[in-house]
């Protein structure tokens, strides 16, 4: 340092005034270095307390056991249809016994067959059973028709020759759209016009192939034809359901009040989309719910690891239906057309769920960061007649990849 | 609770008592990053980044001088490492051609601490470390030199180049 006398008098005006200058920072400069203080000092997984530790590891390994449990039920449940099937091809067996070969195959296949293709197979083997009981009404109305000594048309004999031959890919053909058609199809509201096809099937279908000669009367018709289904849930018996895994998106917002645990919240777009086919009838219905949840959770950083950060969390969510629609759908694959028609299906009561979940975000910038949570969640149950992936499997694995806003 | 306690408090990852050592010195600190920043936004991060150096080296203070001379030191530095990024001494040729004649005293006398600051602010990085270092911190310019790693004739002409500025700006303001 200088000796005072080298300081001029210019130097010693700006000296007396500006040296011990003081300013008040701002509120926020705090909060910047008190986040960063905790940023700095890494909390490695072994210095987190045994409970929590213990509490980490079981709760992964719940996620994965309910994980594999999950996986494991669903080859279980499409097994259910074969032996239904067969039972089904029993009671028919009188009727149309050339159709049991083929079905013996599909047994014999499945049993080869990967986990993957259960799925496909199941609904052919549902397919065929709606056509051995086409095949069964077919040759009543055959009989019906030999009696009155009427000429067989193009059509139905065919339509014979492909049922005692057996083959499945006919008896595929003729059953109305499958799941992959309706996948095709989708974003199509209307589509008027249905086709000839199977003429010896039941009143339903007939209903059908008269409304098709009427473009103009159809909407309206098969409109009350369906709403009546609706309505009467004896008459619109489900079967075949398939609840799809709910699609998420959120903003995930979290304040922190220690160095280890914050709040959360945020809000959550949920879509459901679920399908099922009408017992007895042609009617295929594809239901898309559209929630918004709002979720509140309590936070613990577990360790961090470079800039990662692992943590658990526990909470609940409200989930609001905020619209719904039930989508009929009436087809024929052999014309490639098909009718529809929608109804409001939402859910009035609000969904209630609890979840705990392990996490692991990684920063982005000051204030965002990318997570991706793997956990447990458990819906209870509101009374509604709507049925959900979320009540139908209340207790359900539950993955979240999003950006989060920290306070 | 005496300084002593608070520092050792601090030490122990106290949220609360960092929380009170700022408090307690934060004001002291941004006077000073408001003097080595160029503007207001980059003082908040001076001071900042102060405070982080502070207690993630609070453990060397070994309670010989005064705790709020040690703190200082800290800021300068930090302020210093930041300006080095920029290499200040590229800034100078645009005043060469200052005028070094000495201006009113008087004039400056009446201008106040804030307005002294906003003239500080506006030098050029290289010229404004100096002028902070020599003037009011009262290095010599050896020091400096060795500070900023920079010959000493460097520094003195910083120095003087910083001075004419400044008396200029103060007389135009003097004079309005």
């Amino acid at each position: 340092m200088r000796d005072r006398k080298d300081i001029d008098a210019f130097d010693a005006l700006f000296r007396s005034k500006l040296k011990d200058f003081e300013e008040k920072p701002s509120l926020d400069d705090w909060s910047a270095v008190e986040h960063r203080l905790s940023k700095g000092k890494l909390l490695p997984f072994y210095k987190t307390s045994v409970f929590y530790r213990v509490a980490a590891v079981v709760a992964f390994l719940m996620c994965l056991s309910v994980f594999f449990v999950l996986e494991r039920e669903r080859p279980n449940q499409m097994v259910e249809v074969v032996p239904k099937i067969l039972d089904d091809r029993l009671l028919l067996k009188d009727v149309e016994p050339s159709i049991e070969e083929p079905l013996a195959k599909v047994r014999i296949v499945r049993a080869q067959m990967p986990n993957t293709a259960d799925k496909g197979l199941s609904r052919l083997a549902v397919n065929k059973k709606k056509a051995v009981q086409a095949s069964s009404l077919q040759k009543v109305n055959k009989e019906a028709s030999s009696k009155a000594e009427t000429p067989k048309t193009e059509d139905s004999k065919e339509k014979d020759f492909v049922l005692q031959k057996g083959n499945l890919a006919p008896i595929h053909k003729t059953v109305r759209y499958t799941t992959k058609h309706r996948k095709a199809k989708r974003g199509d509201t209307w589509k008027i016009g249905i086709g000839g096809g199977s003429t010896s099937t039941s009143s339903a279908l007939t209903e059908r192939t008269s409304l098709a000669s009427d473009p103009i009367m159809n909407v309206q018709k098969v409109g009350l034809m369906y709403t009546s289904r609706i309505q009467d849930p004896t008459v619109s018996e489900r079967e075949n359901i398939h609840h799809h895994r709910p699609l998420s998106i959120g903003l995930s917002v979290s304040r922190r009040f220690t160095q280890r645990w914050r709040f959360e919240s945020g809000i959550v777009y949920s879509f459901l989309l679920s399908e099922w086919d009408l017992k007895d009838s042609p009617e295929t219905v594809e239901q898309r719910l559209h929630f918004i949840g709002l979720p509140l959770a309590l936070s613990y950083k577990m360790a961090e690891w470079d800039r990662f950060i692992c943590y658990t969390s526990v909470g609940g969510r409200i989930d609001f239906n905020i619209n719904g629609k039930q989508t009929y759908r009436l087809a024929e694959v052999q014309e490639e057309r098909e009718a529809s028609f929608s109804i409001d299906s939402r859910m009035k009561n609000v969904l209630f769920s609890f979840n705990g979940k392990l996490g692991l975000s990684y920063p982005i910038g000051k204030v965002f960061s990318l997570y991706s949570e793997m956990g447990i969640a458990y819906c209870l149950k509101n009374n509604s007649e709507v049925e959900t992936y979320y009540l139908k499997h209340p207790f359900m694995l539950d993955f979240n990849i999003g950006l989060r806003i920290g306070l | 609770m005496t300084e002593e306690n608070l520092i050792k408090a601090c030490l122990k990852n106290n949220r609360k008592a960092q929380k009170i050592l700022y408090t307690k010195y934060a004001p002291k600190m941004m006077g000073i990053c408001l003097r080595y920043a160029s503007d207001k936004e980059k003082a908040h991060d001076y001071l900042q980044d102060g405070f982080v150096q502070v207690f993630l080296f609070l453990h060397t203070f070994e309670h010989k001088g005064s705790f709020e001379g040690w703190m200082r030191k800290i800021f300068v530095n930090t302020a210093l490492a930041k300006l080095r990024k920029n290499d200040p001494l590229r800034e100078t040729k645009e005043l060469d051609k200052v005028d070094l004649t000495d201006g009113n005293a008087s004039a400056l006398s009446q201008l106040s601490a804030k307005e002294l600051i906003a003239l500080v602010q506006a030098l050029p990085d290289g010229f404004r470390t100096i002028f902070n270092l020599y003037a009011i911190e009262g290095y010599s310019h050896k020091e400096i030199a060795e500070l900023l790693q920079i010959s000493e004739g460097t520094s003195r002409s910083q120095y003087q180049r910083a001075r004419g500025v400044l008396k200029k700006k103060v007389q135009e303001l003097y004079e309005r």
